[in-house]
């Protein structure tokens, strides 16, 4: 008995499972996230950003918040916002593949988020890696054949107004009402005061501590600390963003992200 | 032990009732095996014939149960039903464990033949349910919960145990608004729990695996009745096993009485399918209690099942020529372009308390279902293999064309909750896609079949991926994915253990209410179908927090079911509440929508605990991160 062709059928169900997945609709990007606890990491338009979903409170790390400083002491931000440069990740939405096959990924929890920003003179990328509940959020690449930075980037998270910023002796970097205090006092056992001179940036602690980010409308923490010798985190209350200035060629912003506020309270004072 | 206790109590699920229908099947006379016709392969009779003695067992044991539990309802209606029903499916098991026994010893091959026979179907079906569940059920482990009808269930299953049993499931709690079913479901679901006492959400989570076996075993006797070929059939079970409807059908996952009704009527039909190709006879008293099952099981997908198993006798038997048999495709054809068309001229939104609204979908937006359940996996290979299967010109591949176009009509069209349908529809046109993937497979070597097999699972599990990835965004806490939150389980808990046999009143925004109400048996007025006054009064409490009227309000609440005035009243509060309380009018007063995330604890619920417990007398009687339950008194 003759063989019959094989290339022909074989190739033909090959192309119609190609177009059957083709078919299925692209997950939105917000689906694509790394679970730390309570929070994912997300890539954005603009950046890597962390959420607790439920509460629509948001931390965003971008390259057009951060930045670096020039020889005449002017903040150079790596991206403005009027060149808009959206990243890499967030150009694959329109690939008929790639969003789904990252969405499998993220799935499985198989992706560290990046966001990657290329222009004809620039290239900036950001990255994220964990390791229990900690996140390190790197500036992993700057390329600008127009600009040389002069100084070690700082690098921007930005909180929000409503935000609890506060140090681990209770110091509050940004100005919260007496009858929030209360409530937080009552609920966390934890007695907060607001500094004495209240300035727009608000400087961090000078030697080793801990840092806490906490929105009344989530139940979880974030936690960050300077440990390194010359670290330095600085609020700015104004603008609503933590600056890191770091001593490294390659600056991080290293958090600890808990999933309710006694958890990260046990990890600091025991 | 607590993982054994859940995975012996979900396979007594299908086990006893198997056990009491086995020697019904096996032996009364006027239910005997078929005579064996030329139509089918030996080996592919013998098959079929095996498979069919599983399915016809649950179904006999099935209704051997709900009638005990009628009779000992009867019988016993002051006493205490649970106890003596109990004892009396414990000796029902036992006689029929020894009549079983003695038939298959005394009929000395049939056991070997059995497991000769379906040991490797079943390997294979084990292996595809296996591969699928475990993309399911990622990061969702046995604690966890996708099914949110799950808790209505369960609640009549907690009722049950307690000995409160009747015939109308909108008699035992006011959860369920309407009928659309007995507690004939639900008795199935109380036995083995009431047997064994497993942790609920285990017993779930590996039944639910089992249910997506059968339907995966249902998919592959329909491939094989109907083409009488195992690889067709392997390639059906493939699809049945590694597709999701993730909307409104969900077949294959969630164990609940409409898809526990469609495999059932599916495997019935053919049934009738392979009867006829037989022999063109029937046993009335063998098909008579199939149907009777369907019906009480569910009474819509159970009649549609009905229905199409009459259609099916009445297309096989006594009209074989063949333009009738091409007018009867041709009419289907038909259905499939008109109905639609028909129905969406004809406004039928006022089903269900006008929420039926919310489920009412065009064709475009049911396409755009399809995209989302299968890509276009079924838009390439179900016309093709309807066009294979006209060509075949064999009544068997009629039926099926009818059957798959004629629920795809309804399915299609914009009627109300049609696409539920699908649960039915879905074996049908998972056969026809085999047999479309099969017009390309057919002439393959044997290891490029095996490797078309592969393909055609990989794209599945991907597709299948993207699919459950989407689905799960909902139920999604943290890094697990359920709709319950270990908190919740743990107040759950604590409810039953504290207050589950006395007189009080679980209030909640209502989705803690139902999730809590259906974990703890504890009564709440109506749980995520409270009425629109509860929710009035849930939302005014709230958002004004009058403490001189708060606590009278919260005692003014009514349960449909229950006349007692509660003692006390329970007030369960999470992070759900706010997100339900601040959400707009329409969601909130509707039973369309909830909160179907768990939230933990934040300030702002602080601030209302703080609130109720200084000036309304509220006692905190529980609490964890996730929820704090607040006890308050009657007023004397």
């Amino acid at each position: 008995m003759r063989k019959k062709n094989q290339i022909f059928p074989l190739t033909l169900l090959i192309l119609a499972l190609i177009y059957s997945f083709y078919g299925v609709t692209t997950p939105p990007d917000a689906y694509i996230s790394k679970k730390i606890g309570k929070y994912k990491i997300r890539p954005y338009k603009y950046g890597i950003y962390i959420t607790d979903s439920p509460s629509g409170i948001f931390y965003n790390f971008s390259p057009y918040y951060s930045y670096f400083t020039d020889n005449r002491g002017i903040k150079n931000y790596l991206l403005y916002f009027d060149e808009e440069v959206p990243s890499e990740e967030y150009k694959i939405r329109n690939d008929p593949f790639l969003p789904k096959i990252t969405s499998i990924l993220s799935y499985f929890n198989l992706i560290n988020p990046s966001a990657t920003f290329k222009s004809k003179n620039t290239e900036v990328k950001l990255t994220s890696s964990s390791s229990r509940n900690q996140l390190v959020l790197k500036l992993d690449k700057f390329r600008d054949k127009n600009r040389k930075p002069q100084t070690i980037p700082v690098l921007a998270l930005t909180v929000n107004e409503s935000d609890f910023i506060f140090d681990d002796r209770g110091k509050l970097l940004s100005p919260k009402a007496e009858d929030d205090i209360q409530e937080f006092h009552r609920t966390y056992n934890i007695l907060l005061h607001n500094q004495e001179e209240s300035s727009e940036s608000a400087k961090g602690p000078t030697k080793p501590s801990y840092i806490f980010i906490f929105n009344p409308r989530t139940s979880g923490i974030l936690r960050t600390t300077n440990s390194k010798k010359d670290a330095l985190i600085t609020l700015d209350n104004q603008k609503h963003r933590l600056y890191f200035e770091g001593v490294s060629t390659k600056p991080e912003i290293i958090l600890e992200l808990f999933d309710t506020v006694g958890d990260a309270i046990s990890t600091t004072y025991d | 032990m607590i993982e054994l206790t859940a995975i012996m109590s979900a396979v007594l699920f299908y086990l006893t009732p198997f056990i009491l229908g086995y020697p019904i099947t096996l032996n009364l006379p006027f239910i005997r095996r078929h005579h064996r016709s030329e139509s089918y392969p030996i080996e592919i009779h013998r098959q079929i014939n095996k498979l069919f003695m599983l399915f016809e067992s649950f179904i006999f044991g099935s209704l051997i149960i709900y009638l005990s539990a009628i009779l000992v309802n009867l019988a016993a209606r002051s006493n205490n039903f649970s106890a003596t029903y109990k004892e009396l499916i414990i000796i029902e098991i036992l006689i029929s464990l020894t009549v079983g026994l003695v038939l298959t010893v005394s009929k000395r091959n049939e056991l070997a033949s059995v497991v000769k026979t379906l040991i490797k179907p079943l390997l294979i079906i084990f292996l595809i349910s296996t591969v699928s569940y475990t993309v399911w059920r990622w990061q969702s482990s046995t604690h966890t919960t996708l099914n949110w009808d799950l808790y209505a269930h369960q609640l009549i299953v907690e009722k049950i145990a307690l000995g409160e049993f009747d015939f109308y499931t909108s008699k035992l709690t006011d959860t369920f608004g309407f009928n659309a079913y007995p507690t004939f479901f639900h008795l199935l679901l109380a036995t083995p729990q009431m047997l064994l006492k497993p942790d609920v959400l285990k017993f779930w989570w590996y039944l639910e695996f089992l249910h997506l076996a059968s339907t995966v075993l249902a998919s592959y006797l329909i491939g094989l009745v109907i083409t009488k070929s195992r690889w067709v059939g392997l390639l059906a079970s493939l699809i049945g096993g590694l597709t999701f409807e993730s909307f409104m059908a969900y077949t294959g996952y969630f164990l609940i009485p409409q898809n526990l009704t469609a495999t059932i009527a599916a495997v019935f039909i053919s049934y009738i399918i392979f009867r006829f190709a037989n022999s063109n006879s029937l046993i009335v008293l063998r098909t008579v209690p199939m149907a009777i099952y369907l019906i009480l099981n569910h009474y819509v997908i159970g009649i549609a099942g009905v229905i199409a198993s009459l259609f099916s006798m009445f297309y096989l038997k006594p009209i074989r020529d063949l333009k009738m048999e091409k007018a009867i495709i041709t009419a289907s054809l038909l259905l499939l372009l008109l109905l639609p068309i028909g129905a969406s001229s004809i406004n039928l939104d006022f089903l269900n308390r006008g929420e039926a609204k919310h489920f009412n979908f065009s064709p475009l937006e049911k396409f755009g279902f399809m995209k989302d359940f299968f890509g276009y996996f079924m838009a390439i290979f179900v016309p093709i293999g309807a066009i294979y299967a006209l060509r075949k010109r064999i009544s068997e591949y009629n039926i099926l064309n009818v059957l798959a176009i004629s629920l795809l009509a309804v399915v299609i069209s914009p009627i109300p909750y049609s696409i539920k349908f699908y649960s039915l529809a879905r074996f049908f046109i998972n056969t026809l896609a085999a047999l479309g993937l099969w017009t390309l497979i057919k002439d393959l070597t044997i290891v490029n079949k095996i490797m078309s097999y592969l393909l055609v699972s990989l794209t599945l599990i991907l597709i299948l991926t993207v699919n459950v990835h989407i689905f799960k965004q909902t139920p999604s806490y943290g890094e697990i994915y359920s709709h319950v939150s270990p908190s919740e389980i743990d107040a759950a808990s604590f409810l039953k253990d504290q207050y589950n046999s006395k007189n009080v009143m679980l209030i909640s925004e209502p989705a803690t209410m139902f999730v809590l109400e259906g974990l703890s048996g504890v009564n709440s007025p109506g749980g995520a179908y409270t009425s629109e006054a509860t929710r009035r009064t849930l939302s005014r409490i709230y958002l004004i927090r009058n403490s001189e009227t708060l606590g009278r309000d919260l005692f003014e609440i009514k349960d449909s079911i229950s006349t007692d005035k509660p003692d006390k009243i329970l007030f369960a509060i999470s992070g759900r509440l706010s997100e339900w309380e601040l959400s707009d009018e329409e969601r909130r007063l509707g039973i369309y929508w909830n909160v179907w995330t768990p939230r933990d604890i934040t300030l702002r619920e602080e601030a209302l605990v703080t609130f109720l417990k200084q000036y309304s007398g509220f006692k905190e009687v529980f609490r964890n991160h996730g929820v704090v339950i607040l006890e308050l008194e009657r007023p004397i």
